[in-house]
């Protein structure tokens, strides 16, 4: 018998893989099989990796020398003993030997259940001892890794299965192309792994709980990133009606290639520009195939926290001049860099509270040379080029942060021969104090962006990477309407309103939308298709009427539900895909 | 042997006094456990201790077999007695 899955589906498309495990605490652990022949050395190589954790603790006692002293050789005493710990030793050292595993994933195995026994116990000051028992495993799976470099090799056709997986990591692992699938534990449909699954057209089902634990490496699993459904172990019926379903897939995607060529025009003849979301500058190949017809925003946060350092302005031109390879697009749209949130990495200083802290044109006013360099780098671009490029600043929620960063554009804008045409500034409206301020945003600028994703999230006060909020972090909570009410009834006549989030992409919302007057939509490429189908059979009147109808209702549910029925019918094969 | 003992020091059998514990458990040839209400745990391990999670107030029961377990209980004892040198 098949065992099957559901999660939320994240990225769609339909795939077949064999399942590649990784598990990622901070470092990122493989699980794999041994032989029996390799058991001994596999023991070894973990006992060795103990004695040198063991030694580096002891070294580090004998260099402590301030004032806390005492207590700070105490912990590591205590760390030490959890390192010659004789129950933790044995146990993992029986997962080694009796289920054929590698070190690095008993270790890893052994101590997430001792957290997970510690984690009922009440008593905060014992909780706090958990902290120790992740940085012993690190430790000791580094020196592993120490002891024998063992990287993880991607072979084709991979199904990537996780507890969780940051977008660092899920970028790495994906970009040559092997991964064809992607399934977690956690995670949720705004969360920038979500986003970039996406960019990369990877099928990808999140907040699967505890699929992790279940799949085995090297099974063959079928993805069904639309419905967000994980078959496996299937027999000769199910295969071929998957194969059916896989077929069925194909032609919705020839019929979405159809709808691609499409303008993004109302019945009425309203027009309204549809552009694409990326994150890489390759992708502008794929934006263009899907019928984009510019680049609504590009944003750089990738190219920044790839590398360990910054790119330099001469790297940051060379990608940015990219965008306009081939001729694709005569304007791109630039978003500065976007630091922070669930985006920090390591390198940069953790804070308590990324999503409300320095990030995004904050970080960029605080750090005055790396934004000079960006800059310098776009309109260098300009120059060079002789193309138009937008720059939209993020997260600007007071008046003091974009007089300052305007004052930055033209100030570094004054050393290029550049046709002022060419260069357009707007800001990304995504906090609820942008939107309060929108009027007088309005006059600075040359046009502004909903970044629905984190208005959403600053409006309800919900993060948008907890998968258990998932229900409350709905793009169709009254209150989210409000806020487009506010931003339709308080925009100068005549502004250029684009929309960024990824209620962009959503078919639902698009009637929202219309009504607004936007001028833009800017998604992800692969919905792109299927917004332009929908777009040619709706009315201004029909769309005005629908806003306002949902405005009086006061559920989720009774507004998707709303708009739904007014959807519903131009979407008539696929319904909710 | 065995013997029932409070846990009397202020913060309970947290990583100090754990460590303090399993450092001198480690020095006999004597099994030891712990049981706590339906958990046994081996007192020479710093993560059978503290997944006891006995706070102050706490009733354990030592249970000691071996050789040297009289000295064992008496050492075992002594540090329970003194709160772990922490109230002093």
């Amino acid at each position: 018998m098949s065992i099957e899955r559901t999660g939320i589906a994240i990225s769609p498309g339909f795939s077949v893989g064999n399942a590649l495990l990784i598990n990622q605490a901070k470092t990122v652990v493989e699980r794999r099989k041994i032989k029996s022949s390799e058991i001994v050395k596999e023991v070894n190589k973990f006992q060795s990796a103990v004695e040198v954790s063991k030694n580096e603790i002891r070294r580090m006692k004998l260099n402590i020398d301030n004032e806390y002293k005492i207590e700070h050789i105490e912990i590591l005493d205590f760390n030490i003993l959890i390192l010659e710990d004789e129950i933790l030793a044995t146990e993992i050292i029986e997962l080694i030997t009796k289920k054929q595993i590698n070190a690095e994933w008993a270790l890893n195995e052994v101590l997430t259940n001792k957290s997970k026994e510690f984690a009922f116990v009440k008593d905060l000051y014992m909780q706090e001892r958990l902290a120790d028992f992740y940085y012993i495993a690190e430790r000791i799976t580094k020196n592993l890794r120490g002891l024998n470099q063992n990287f993880i090799q991607i072979k084709n056709n991979t199904i990537l299965v996780a507890h969780d997986l940051s977008p660092i990591d899920a970028l790495k692992y994906c970009k040559n192309g092997k991964v064809n699938g992607i399934l977690t534990d956690l995670g949720g449909t705004t969360s920038h792994t979500a986003i970039i699954a996406r960019s990369l057209g990877i099928p990808t089902i999140m907040s699967m709980i505890d699929i992790s634990t279940l799949i085995k490496p090297g099974q063959k699993i079928y993805v069904d990133g639309y419905k967000g459904k994980v078959k496996w172990k299937v027999n000769k019926v199910e295969k071929d009606e998957l194969d059916i379903l896989k077929k069925d897939y194909l032609s919705f995607q020839k019929d979405l290639f159809k709808f691609s060529k499409l303008s993004g025009e109302t019945k009425d003849k309203k027009t309204i520009s549809i552009k694409a979301n990326i994150e890489i500058s390759s992708e502008v190949r794929m934006a263009s195939k899907y019928g984009a017809e510019g680049i609504g925003m590009y944003r750089t946060e990738f190219l920044f926290t790839n590398n360990e350092i910054f790119p330099s302005l001469d790297e940051q031109f060379n990608d940015y001049a990219s965008l306009f390879d081939e001729n694709l697009f005569d304007e791109v749209t630039i978003r500065t860099l976007d630091i922070g949130g669930d985006k920090i990495q390591d390198y940069t200083h953790l804070e308590n509270n990324p999503a409300l802290g320095l990030r995004g044109i904050r970080y960029s006013l605080a750090n005055p040379a790396t934004f000079k360099t960006q800059l310098n780098a776009i309109l260098k671009v300009v120059e060079k080029k002789n193309k138009k490029i937008r720059i939209l600043l993020p997260m600007i929620s007071n008046l003091i942060e974009l007089d300052k960063s305007i004052k930055t554009i033209k100030e570094v804008q004054d050393s290029y021969d550049i046709d002022p045409n060419l260069i357009s500034i707007g800001v990304v409206i995504e906090t609820p104090s942008a939107v309060l301020l929108i009027k007088e945003i309005c006059d600075s600028v040359d046009f502004v962006s909903i970044g629905t994703n984190d208005l959403i999230q600053y409006t309800i006060a919900a993060d948008r990477t907890n998968e258990t909020l998932e229900d409350i972090i709905s793009h169709y909570q009254p209150s989210v309407l409000r806020m487009l009410k506010l931003i339709k009834e308080n925009v100068p006549k005549g502004t250029y309103i684009s929309i960024c989030g990824e209620m962009a992409n959503d078919v639902n919302c698009l009637p929202l939308f219309v009504a607004m007057g936007v001028r833009e939509l800017s998604m992800n490429y692969y919905s792109i298709p299927k917004i332009k189908k929908v777009i040619h059979d709706l009315s201004l009147k029909d769309c005005e009427n629908i806003f306002n109808q949902c405005l009086e209702l006061s559920t989720p549910k009774d507004i998707k539900d709303e708009l739904y029925n007014l959807i519903k019918n131009k979407l008539p094969i696929y319904g909710s895909l | 042997m065995k013997r029932k003992i409070k846990v009397s020091n202020k913060l309970g059998l947290h990583a100090r006094a754990s460590s303090k514990l399993v450092n001198i458990t480690n020095q006999f040839e004597s099994e030891i456990k712990i049981s706590k209400e339906n958990l046994e745990i081996d007192a020479k391990s710093i993560l059978g201790i503290l997944s006891l999670a006995a706070s102050k107030g706490t009733e354990i029961e030592i249970n000691i077999t071996g050789n040297d377990e009289e000295y064992a209980m008496k050492k075992i004892t002594e540090l329970f007695d003194s709160k772990f040198g922490e109230d002093s």
